[in-house]
């Protein structure tokens, strides 16, 4: 059987459900993922990931909504909107930010293109002008696979008004088997809209995770973002923000850590459009047993975009001989009044602190806990949503406890 | 006072506005009539015997030769760099050029055609020993003249501390065994596509062996320059610092105006034994095409250095302010304990050059150490980019890189970009990694021109203190001449 | 008259600051000029030193009975105006000697004269730097890079003292400085002073003005001169403060 050929077998499927103008958009999608293939090493974005052992792998479409008991994962205080495997669960509070339907990409390539043939609905969050979200919005996405892997495909949207505001959590999180999800969110914030996002991921070690985010921000607007990565076998975060529009403003945190043998890989670009833009990226990783992380930031600041003020920090912890970084902080600029800077480190714990604190008797696990946590906290302090945050800190075994203050 | 770096430099500053005001811009362009003897254009398997014929080359070098261009011919030119250009005719080019009067090869230097010791002189690159005495250089020059190398000086001498210092075609005969077992290990015939085009065609260059616990006892250069038209430059150089030696070898180039794009693919391979140390310093100027980006010389190189080992060390500086396109990655492979990589950059592009440079370092022993100090300036409409890459395997226990990347932009239509590549697979590696992308303040050139300094020299005086921490690197003499050429370079990027 | 300035009105950004200023100044003379912050002192400064981004609206500025709005501001540097900066630039990697000795030549270029021997130069530089407390190792360190706020100042007036102008702009040199700062300041003024030669201290403060004796005080309020005197105007503000200036 020749590479892709069961993705085929299965588009066939869902194509003949099709209306013929549904269908021909989605066919168009298709072949240009045939033509293409699952992401390989050659292409520079996916130069230290590769999907192409995908290409001989066999999915099938996920069934009927489940009616299983969820895992505890649902906050108090937010409201709820859940999928199991792409359906819509009942336990959900917030169906009504759900749609069926869903808007399709200009023809794409490769896992773009793929999930373009496929994609069901998903979110379909919509503020008016002025409007403000009282509660924030949890968006479970749950996958569960046990016996024949299955795949899933879903394109979100996120749009707020001028002047709105929302709170919206994605989270992610696997049990069981071989399992294919991707995810495809488009953004709009309207001037001097206000998002704060956050994103979970928490997948099974079977599990294959493309998720994308498209972001545009007008005039003023303001994304906050944290996103952090405790899981998944192959997982693939591409955060793509343009400021769009002048006095507009992204700050975006990301941890890695926790995973065990997880191939993590986090794309993000942030494009200056317009003058006066503020952009904030600080990431860390914590990369221990066969973890292979990869960032790759990116910061483009297009002609005209001048007083662009932005800075890039990353910073790797390496706990393990089997562990792998590789980390790539870009800079692209083409204007030339602007303030820019990029760092980027690898090391390990500081090795004088550690000896420090077993000196004070406390044992090895619970010293190298309380650097690890000092060393995530940067992160960690921007959940300004105090049951999310007690969440990440249990599932990365560095509860507040281990608070310390190695300055004092 | 006299030899302090401030003093030169305020001199250079002087000079250089002198020479921009004269419209003399790019002093190197001149061209040299002299008769050619030059293989027509094109390339295929009868061109190589026929230059590996004419350089009287041992079998073993021509199959090497073959291997590499069979190879080469199933490659693509790579398209990952940040530059855009009209590709390469590599039929349209001559691959082999020599002064016709050097035909039965002058046996001395006093043979050379008056012609080409001219064309020297005026570079200010003396051929005759006795120049080179009067003035305060000592420095021992190898020069390249399109495919030819037109003489060595200081040999004696050189050979009395046991030093080789020759082109690589006398080395081939010479030295057989020592360019055998060297040549094409550090940088594989089928390395990259460039790397594969010089393996086929390479024409001349330097090779350097430094013996055992021996430290060279002069400054070694070559100087490279393209005269002929459409030709390409394809020079190969070897150098070896065997066992605890040391060497500093410089390298210049040059190239006629013209109004056509010329290629460059040179390949450097450096080899660092047991403590030995190579400095391998490089101002780049060649021909960078006129405003409008008419012309210019395609600088596609591939320079590596092997610290092969231990405690070896090998330190590129690099001036590069010619050329209409850049490719190149001065890189060192850390394979010894202990061994101890350095590259200090100074790039710029005004007008329409692009510049995509950078280093890899590659960090496989034990505690090896890396430094990468990279200055890149863009004017114009000048495209500058950094890509380096560090790699520290599973083997480079406590490995350490620091690198510092800064770039300055003059003007709002010109662009500064970094791509650096870090990979770590070692838990007790550290890499650091810092970068500024900045403009010539307002405020500093307020401050310069209330002290009475002009615009134009106040550009030049920042611009140099920005690069400081490269030209420090540098020879002085050849820290003077990278200072004079970077505010030439900077002539109309400001006002 | 050294320096004649006549009805000057200049703006900064949309922002009329100087709204009609008389000034004049005979060659010999120290003229100190005071006022609340904001008042256009610094601009007065900018504007004569050649300061892009102050746009003159109206008026004139003779120097030498030549139109100094006419000259790039190197020009008026080397036609012997010297702006002394509230706050110094640092100029990493280029070092104060490098700095020190274009702007020696430039000036003496503009004179058609020869360059200055390098040998000769560095003697003179070290005596100057010797008067100022600078010691020669800081020659060699960029400009102002990584200098305290007191060795900023010092070394505004070394190079006062290096390029000998006839005319000194010190644009609140003295603010920020020990009272052991303030005299080596003070001292460099001092010594420059001569028949030729004259001094303009904008300052906030009558401190330093007791250690250079001022022919002439001003008080610069609202964009104009409003007051001038001798000496002992300024201790009568020192006394009464800019408040009453408000009220007038």
């Amino acid at each position: 059987m020749s590479a892709l050929a069961t993705y085929s077998a299965q588009f066939e499927r869902y194509a003949n459900a099709l209306t013929a103008a549904e269908r021909a958009p989605r066919s168009v999608q298709f072949s240009r993922f045939l033509d293409s293939g699952f992401p390989h090493k050659d292409l520079e974005d996916w130069r230290y990931s590769d999907l192409t052992a995908l290409n001989e792998r066999s999915f099938e479409p996920d069934v009927s909504a489940s009616d299983d008991a969820l895992p505890d994962l649902l906050l108090d205080g937010a409201d709820t909107l859940v999928y199991v495997n792409g359906q819509v669960h009942p336990a959900s509070t917030a169906a009504r930010w759900h749609s069926d339907t869903c808007a399709l990409p200009p023809p794409a390539v490769g896992i773009d293109a793929l999930n373009a043939a496929f994609a069901a609905g998903g979110l379909r969050l919509r503020l008016d002008r002025g409007t403000r979200l009282d509660r924030p919005l949890q968006v479970l996405f749950c996958s569960r696979s046990d016996g024949q892997p299955t795949m899933s495909h879903q394109r979100h949207l996120i749009e707020l008004g001028d002047d709105a505001e929302a709170t919206v959590l994605l989270d992610f999180s696997g049990i069981g088997g071989e399992r294919l999800s991707t995810h495809f969110f488009d953004i709009h914030l309207g001037r001097n809209a206000k998002l704060q996002l956050y994103r979970i991921q928490n997948e099974a070690a079977g599990g294959t995770l493309v998720t994308r985010i498209d972001a545009r921000l007008s005039r003023d607007a303001r994304l906050d973002g944290v996103t952090v990565d405790l899981g998944g076998g192959f997982v693939r975060h591409d955060l793509d923000l343009s400021l769009a529009e002048s006095g507009a403003e992204a700050t975006i945190a990301g941890l890695y850590a926790h995973a065990r043998q997880s191939h993590i890989d986090n794309h993000v670009r942030i494009v200056h459009a317009a003058p006066h833009g503020t952009s904030r990226m600080n990431y860390r990783g914590l990369v221990d047993e066969k973890t292979k992380a990869v960032f790759n930031g990116k910061v483009v600041v297009q002609p005209g975009a001048q007083k662009t003020d932005s800075e890039q920090r990353i910073a790797n912890v390496l706990l393990s001989r089997k562990a792998e970084v590789n980390a790539k902080p870009d800079l692209e600029i083409y204007a030339d009044d602007v303030k820019c800077a990029h760092g980027a480190t690898v090391g390990q714990l500081d090795a004088v602190a550690l000896s420090y604190l077993r000196s004070r008797g406390i044992d090895h696990d619970t010293a190298r806990a309380m650097l690890l946590r000092a060393f995530a906290l940067q992160i960690l302090d921007r959940i300004e949503w105090p049951a999310l945050r007690a969440r990440v800190e249990t599932a990365l075994h560095l509860p507040a406890e281990l608070t310390l203050d190695i300055d004092a | 006072m006299a030899a302090s770096p401030d003093a030169a430099a305020v001199q250079n500053i002087r000079e250089v506005t002198e020479m921009v005001a004269s419209r003399k811009l790019y002093s190197a362009g001149f061209i040299t009539d002299i008769e050619a003897d030059k293989v027509p254009p094109g390339l295929s398997e009868d061109v190589i015997r026929l230059i590996s014929a004419k350089k009287e080359e041992p079998e073993w070098l021509l199959n090497f030769r073959l291997k590499a261009y069979r190879r080469w011919l199933t490659m693509t030119e790579p398209e990952w760099a940040h530059v855009s250009y009209e590709k390469v005719d590599y039929q349209s080019i001559s691959y082999y050029s020599q002064p016709k009067s050097m035909k039965d090869g002058p046996k001395t230097l006093d043979e050379v055609d008056p012609k080409l010791l001219e064309t020297y002189r005026k570079l200010g690159i003396p051929l005759r020993e006795q120049e080179m005495l009067a003035g305060v250089q000592n420095v021992a020059v190898d020069v390249v003249f399109d495919s030819v190398s037109v003489g060595t000086t200081f040999k004696k001498k050189l050979l009395e501390a046991g030093v080789i210092f020759c082109p690589l075609s006398e080395a081939v005969k010479t030295h057989p065994e020592l360019v055998k077992k060297y040549l094409g290990s550090v940088v594989p015939f089928a390395d990259n596509f460039f790397a594969a085009l010089n393996t086929a065609v390479f024409t001349e260059g330097s090779f350097v062996y430094i013996p055992k616990g021996t430290r060279c006892p002069m400054e070694l250069s070559t100087y490279f320059r393209i005269n002929e038209r459409n030709t390409g430059q394809f020079e190969r150089t070897l150098i070896i610092a065997d066992e605890g030696s040391h060497v500093s070898y410089l390298e210049g180039c040059t190239a006629p105006q013209r109004d056509e794009n010329q290629l460059h693919a040179a390949v450097v391979e450096l080899v660092a034994l047991d403590d030995a140390e190579i400095k391998y310093s490089t101002v780049q100027n060649w021909y960078p095409g006129d405003e409008d980006g008419r012309g210019g010389i395609y600088n596609f190189v591939t320079k590596r250095g092997d610290c092969r080992g231990p405690r070896s060390k090998i330190s590129w500086t690099q001036v590069e302010t010619g050329s209409a396109i850049t490719w190149k990655y001065p890189s060192c492979i850390l394979r010894g304990d202990d061994s101890v990589g350095e590259f200090y950059s100074v790039a710029l592009t005004n007008h329409r050059q692009q510049a995509d440079t950078g280093t890899k370092m590659i960090h496989i022993g034990k505690r090896t150490k890396s430094t990468i100090v990279s200055k890149g300036i863009a004017a114009g409409r000048g495209q500058q980019s950094y890509r380096g890459l560090v790699r520290m395997l599973e083997s480079a226990e406590g490995a350490r890189n620091h690198t510092q990347c800064d770039s300055l932009l003059i003007g709002d239509q010109c662009g500064a970009h970094t791509f650096p590549y870090t990979e770590v697979r070692n838990p007790s590696a550290t890499l650091e990694h810092e970068a500024t992308t900045s403009k010539i303040s307002e405020d500093q050139m307020f401050y310069c021109r209330a002290r009475g300094i002009g615009e134009e020299e106040a550009v030049s005086m920042i611009v140099n203190g920005f690069c400081k921490d490269v030209f420090k690197e540098l020879p002085m003499e050849f820290a003077v001449e990278a200072q004079k050429l970077l505010a030439v370079s900077l002539e109309g990027a400001v006002g | 008259m050294l320096l004649e300035i006549t009805n000057l009105h200049a703006r900064v950004e949309e922002k009329e600051i100087l709204k009609g200023l008389n000034l004049s100044i005979k060659p010999g003379e120290v003229h100190a000029i005071m006022g609340p912050n904001g008042a256009g002192k610094s601009t007065l400064s900018n504007v004569i030193a050649g300061r892009e981004g102050y746009e003159v609206t109206d008026g004139s500025i003779l120097f030498e009975g030549q139109d100094l709005l006419a000259l790039d501001p190197e020009v008026r540097a080397c036609a012997g105006i010297f702006l002394g900066f509230q706050y110094p630039v640092e100029i990493p990697g280029v070092s104060n000697m490098t700095l020190l000795k274009a702007a020696v030549n430039a000036r003496r270029k503009h004179n058609g004269e020869s360059e200055i021997a390098p040998n000769d130069f560095l003697t003179w530089v070290r005596e100057q730097a010797k008067k100022v407390k600078i010691d020669p190792k800081m020659l060699s360190r960029g400009v102002n890079e990584g200098f305290s706020g007191g060795e900023k100042k010092r070394n505004e007036i070394l190079q006062m003292l290096v390029l000998q102008p006839t005319l000194m702009i010190l644009d609140e040199t003295d603010s920020g400085l020990d009272i052991d700062a303030l005299k080596i300041v003070s001292d460099g003024i001092n010594a420059l002073r001569g028949p030729a030669r004259s001094t303009v201290l904008v300052t906030h403060y009558q401190r330093l003005l007791d250690y250079v004796q001022p022919d002439f005080v001003h008080v610069l309020a609202r964009g104009r001169i409003v007051r001038s005197g001798g000496p002992e105007l300024a201790k009568e503000l020192e006394e009464k403060g800019y408040g009453w200036l408000e009220a007038a």
